[in-house]
């Protein structure tokens, strides 16, 4: 199985290789080309482009310089500042003396004094700039070098001095003028110049002889020339004339020690020994040696790292005639690790622990005050040296151009020379170089873009464990490590400085390529937005966000839930506070307050009025439940919550009711409708069996059994029409479809036409009626004939049952707007049996049945009786049959209003 | 209409059994001429052949009913007819009188009964006709005639002898027919005088006097106890009577 290129792991790490070499290759291409491009290397000679290139940096240097007069303008030291005729002249003079193969140049500038006011120029000192004022140093950088040093240092590197006078500023001590230096274009001239001018502006340069002698003693540089001469015989002198003798010398304990000195000054300390020289050197942590000179001398030479870094060789008694002459009032001297002061002053000078200076010149060392602590606690290693003496009268200052014949030291002019010839000689091969390298590196970008994800041994894409970082963090994390990356990139003057920012090149371009190759995994692992940290806090949010919503949606019945009273405590608990708010806003803002209460008292005013009003509905809902108005149901629109939950029960209550009611309804009146049908159907047969039996009845028959058959079969079907119609009408009544049609009437007068109606048969039976009606009447609102079918089944039942020959007692009478009619009588029979049984349709008093009636009367009469809202109770006590009605009465004065 | 001493009485029955029971009965009678049907639609076939004087129809019959046929039959005859059927209730017997009946008479009923209703109704149909009284003192109620004048009570043309009571009674009902009479307004009527307690009497006089005008006392045609209120005369037959014709 051949695998494509992108899916192989090697290739991937070729091409990310291939990439990685590229792109610094690239980058530092792109750069170099749109250098040459824009310095136009390709139409013009090297020297030119080099000539240019320092010039445009000269420009720059003055620039700063012309800064720098200002600042030393401001602060007291000229009263003009240097003019551009001066400036012009110096640049001319520069430029004139500078050849682009070699040349190199700073400049000093100094006070008549021979002070160094200010520095500035190429090189490694073009950093170092300093000046003084009145009363204080100013130092720009920690790499300060006196005058005589940076003469040292020119002597050293060969650099060829110009010394301009500063005519415009010269404020001599009522001396001429000097003339204008920078008019002598020739190195040569220089040292003639200066002793021209020097004396006129400094009269201790008559000392000449001295500085002839110290240019001897500066013999031992090779090189050396005249020019060296005119600042160190300044120095000399000034040293020459140093108001102080001291001597010097390590003691046993390898201490260093000040000694008085004699008027024979020893300043070339040739009263010491070479052993007592190598003591003072071990104390004072000098590096030494011995050698001889080209005059054949054994010298003790010192050797220190000065401050501009650079390992310095010095004869010894010149080492501490720099010193001392640096340091004309104090010299700080260090012997294992602890600070002394050599104090000129003393007479003899004394060299004493700088803590006693600090606390014996405070004002002196508040001048320095970054140093005594350091100087205090021993950290501080070297010297450095403090001019605390008033400045003399300012006169004139001078300028020291130093200009070098070879380019070797390595500043940045030079540097930028040979970095230009180095671009010049390339300047073919660079853009071809970045052009392939271009190439590749997209090449390779492009591959590894298309191979990330895939692995030799897989043939579906996955990601490293990199990409289980959530893509925007692995983003931000690699975007600020680009950022580092970026933020190492300084300036490239230097190798070291080229090199790191290859690195860092390569790191930013390495991070670009993984998160590309990171983005394609995570596309075709389809993880892009998923792995997200974004992502899943949205998911997240999504999540809850529907949670919530789920509950919102289930969130009346949640509310349902909540019990009714704490409902009713949430909204008391509320309006307590609401109360409270109000009354504290009525002490603060009263207008506000009120209007919030009377809002909350409307409020609760119409809350109440509401709730009052369901509660009404609820009532007036129940209350037709009670009567028995199925039909009515409560109206659940105006109600809410609980209210309308009520509402709903107790109409689901009256549905029940209702249903239930209409089913039994349905049932009775089935049953009866069964009863009427089977009632009319016996009809027909029953009137054949009668009118046959008549028929019969009526035939001359002999045989007195078959008359007396006949009779039988008269009786029973008697009596089976009776029980039809009985039946009928008894299902009829306890199904409730009987329609009563009621009006007024009178209980009395039914009674009295009842009575005359059975008057006959009471006589018949022997029975005596005592009839006690006292009230004159008895009115009811009722349906008459349905009530003289219930009294007249009782008295039909009465002469039934009642034994011959007694007393039947009717009572009526009202009482309580209520109608009491009892019926008394004695039975035949014995009834052994309860009232309730005998209520039941079908039984009667007797068990044998042989009797005329069908059993039904009293039910049909209680039926007909409770279809008037009364009652029909029977008693029985011993033989003693009592049946007792109870109707309401019709109340007269409702008459008018009923109908 | 047949000739005077013969009358054609047409039964209509779908049970056989009652039709040859009836006809016995009526057969007792010489002057009856009975024919049968056992349905509506035989009945009104000979309706248009016999010169029919009376039906008896039953109500619920096979192919057509007796409320249908009375419908068709009043379309074209005047005769009496008296439904005879085992439909108990208020609401039929009002149903059937309003559709045109002269008389109702339940199932299952008394021979007896069916006889003198028969011969009430064709003796009126026949004899006394759609008679009014001539006089203002002659009242008529149904099949009771009362002359004051006269101080005479004839029932389908029968006369019958009264109590002086009864016949006072009577009288004051039969001056308002259809209205109701509490006891105590009859006795005062009656007698002159209020009651006081004995106007129960009322209610035996009444009793009486149905028993001599009513064909069944036990269910009084025209005579009738509203109960809880009084009495009233019924003249309910006599405005149907006059509305039909």
């Amino acid at each position: 199985m051949k695998k494509p290129f992108h899916k192989n792991s090697f290739c991937k790490a070729v091409a990310i290789l291939v990439y990685a070499v590229s792109v610094p290759v690239f980058c530092a291409g792109a750069i170099g080309t749109t250098g040459l491009l824009s310095n136009d290397y390709y139409t013009r000679s090297l020297s030119t482009i080099q000539k240019e290139n320092i010039e445009h940096r000269l420009n720059s240097d003055l620039w700063n310089l012309d800064a720098d007069f200002t600042e030393l303008k401001n602060n007291g030291y000229f009263s003009e500042t240097i003019s551009e005729q001066r400036k012009t002249a110096l640049y001319q003079e520069i430029m004139g003396r500078y050849d682009p193969d070699k040349t190199n140049f700073f400049f000093c500038v100094y006070d008549m004094d021979d002070n160094l006011l200010l520095q500035s120029g190429s090189g490694a000192y073009q950093a170092s700039r300093t000046f003084t004022n009145n009363e204080t140093i100013y130092h720009e950088s920690e790499q300060i070098m006196s005058e005589l040093e940076y003469e040292r240092f020119c002597d050293q590197h060969q650099y060829d001095q110009v010394k301009w006078s500063m005519e415009e500023i010269t404020v001599p001590r009522g001396e001429p003028a000097p003339t204008l230096p920078g008019q002598e274009p020739l190195p040569e001239t220089v040292p003639v110049t200066s002793p021209e001018t020097i004396p006129t502006t400094n009269p201790e340069l008559e000392s000449e002889p001295e500085s002839t002698e110290l240019t001897e003693s500066t013999e031992f540089t090779e090189e050396i020339t005249e020019t060296t001469n005119v600042p160190i015989s300044t120095e000399t002198m000034a040293l020459m004339e140093s108001p102080f003798d001291f001597s010097i010398h390590a003691n046993a304990e390898n201490e260093l020690v000040l000694a008085p000195m004699d008027e024979a000054a020893d300043p070339d300390f040739t009263s010491y020994s070479m052993d007592e020289k190598e003591q003072i050197c071990r104390a004072l942590d000098l590096g030494y040696e011995t050698s001889y000179d080209n005059g054949s001398t054994l010298k003790l030479w010192v050797t220190f790292i000065n401050y501009a870094g650079y390992e310095q060789r010095i004869l010894f008694e010149d080492y501490f005639r720099l010193l001392l002459d640096q340091n004309p009032d104090l010299y700080i001297i260090t012997q294992d690790g602890l600070h002394y002061v050599i104090d000129y002053h003393t007479a003899p000078p004394a060299m004493l622990p700088i803590s006693h200076y600090i606390a014996s010149y405070p004002e002196d060392f508040s001048l320095i005050e970054s140093y005594p602590a350091d100087i205090a606690s021993g950290e501080y290693d070297t010297y450095y040296h403090v001019k605390i003496s008033e400045p003399e009268d300012i006169s004139t200052h001078y300028i020291v151009g130093y200009v070098k014949a070879e380019l070797t030291a390595e500043d940045y002019y030079r540097t930028a020379q040979q970095y230009t010839a180095l671009a010049y000689q390339y300047r073919y091969l660079i853009p071809i170089i970045t052009v392939i390298a271009f190439l590749l590196c997209i090449t390779g970008f492009l591959f590894a873009v298309a191979s990330a994800g895939y692995h030799t041994n897989q043939e579906e894409p996955s990601g490293t464990i990199f990409e289980k970082i959530p893509y925007d963090v692995f983003t931000v994390c690699l975007f600020f490590a680009g950022i580092l990356s970026m933020l190492a990139v300084d300036e490239f003057t230097n190798w070291e400085q080229i090199i790191m920012i290859a690195i860092c090149l390569m790191v930013l371009s390495f991070i670009i390529l993984w998160f590309c190759m990171s983005t394609a995994t995570r596309i075709r692992t389809k993880t892009i937005l998923q792995n997200n940290v974004l992502y899943k806090i949205f998911e997240l949010l999504r999540n809850l966000f529907q949670k919530f919503r789920n509950r919102t949606r289930h969130a009346p019945k949640l509310l349902e839930y909540l019990p009714f009273v704490w409902k009713a405590g949430i909204v008391a608990v509320g309006t307590f506070f609401l109360d409270f708010l109000a009354v504290a806003l009525i002490a603060e803002r009263e207008e506000f307050g009120w209007f919030l209460k009377i809002l909350m008292w409307m409020v609760g005013i119409a809350g109440t009025i509401l709730v009052v009003y369901q509660l009404h509905l609820l009532e007036s809902g129940g209350q037709n439940l009670a009567d028995g108005k199925l039909e009515e149901k409560i109206n659940t629109k105006r109600l809410f919550g609980v209210f309308r939950k009520h509402a709903e029960n107790l109409n689901s209550i009256s549905d029940g009711m209702n249903k239930a009611v209409s089913d039994r309804l349905k049932s009775e009146m089935f049953k009866t409708e069964l009863i009427a049908n089977v009632s009319h159907d016996i009809r027909t047969p029953l009137t054949s069996i009668i009118n046959y039996t008549d028929l019969l009845s009526k035939l001359n028959i002999q045989d007195e059994k078959a008359i007396g058959y006949i009779s039988v079969l008269k009786k029973q079907s008697a009596r089976l029409r009776k029980l039809t119609e009985d039946v009928l009408e008894a299902s009829k009544a306890t199904a409730g479809t009987t329609k009563t049609e009621k009006e007024i009437m009178d209980m009395k007068v039914l009674l009295e036409q009842l009575i005359g109606e059975y008057s006959e048969r009471f006589e018949q039976k022997n029975l005596q009626l005592v009839s006690n009606i006292t009230e004159s009447s008895l009115t009811v609102l009722g349906d008459g004939r349905l009530l003289w079918r219930a009294v007249d089944n009782l008295f039909g039942n009465i002469c039934k049952y009642a034994m011959p020959h007694t007393r039947v007692y009717l009572n009526a009478y009202s009482e309580n707007h209520r109608i009491f009619i009892t019926l008394r009588n004695i039975s035949n029979t014995e009834l052994n049996i309860s009232s309730d049984a005998l209520m039941e349709r079908f039984i009667r008093g007797d068990r044998s049945r042989n009797t005329e009636g069908s059993g039904l009367g009293l039910s049909i009469a209680q039926s007909f009786i409770n279809l008037h809202n009364g009652e029909l109770n029977l008693h029985i006590d011993g033989d003693l049959f009592k049946v007792s009605i109870d109707l309401p009465e019709h109340d007269n004065s409702e008459i008018n209003t009923a109908i | 209409m047949s000739d005077h001493d013969n009358y054609h009485i047409l039964i209509c029955d779908d049970e056989k059994d009652i039709v040859n029971a009836l006809k016995i009965y009526l057969s007792q009678n010489p002057d009856y001429i009975l024919h049968e049907a056992f349905n509506g639609r035989e009945a009104l076939a000979i309706l248009k052949q016999k010169p029919i004087d009376l039906v008896l129809l039953d109500i619920m019959m096979p192919e057509m009913d007796g409320i249908e046929t009375i419908l068709k039959l009043r379309e074209s005859y005047n005769i009496p007819v008296i439904l005879l059927t085992a439909k108990s209730e208020d609401t039929d017997k009002i149903q059937g009188l309003n559709l045109g009946a002269d008389d109702y008479i339940t199932k299952p009923f008394n021979p007896m009964e069916v006889l003198a209703r028969v011969r009430s109704q064709l003796r009126r149909y026949t004899q006394l006709g759609a008679a009014v009284p001539v006089s203002e003192r002659q009242y008529r109620c149904g099949n009771i005639f009362l002359d004051d004048s006269e101080k005479t009570v004839t029932v389908d043309g029968e006369s019958v002898s009264l109590t002086p009571t009864e016949y006072a009674i009577l009288l004051f009902l039969i001056k308002s027919p259809n209205k109701v009479f509490s006891p105590q307004e009859i006795y005062t009527a009656v007698r002159g005088e209020l009651p006081y307690g004995a106007e129960g009497t009322i209610a035996v006089h009444i009793r009486h006097l149905r028993e001599k005008i009513e064909i069944n006392p036990a269910e009084p045609r025209f005579l009738k106890a509203v109960w809880g209120q009084g009495y009233k005369l019924d003249q309910f037959q006599k405005s149907e009577r006059g509305e039909l014709s």
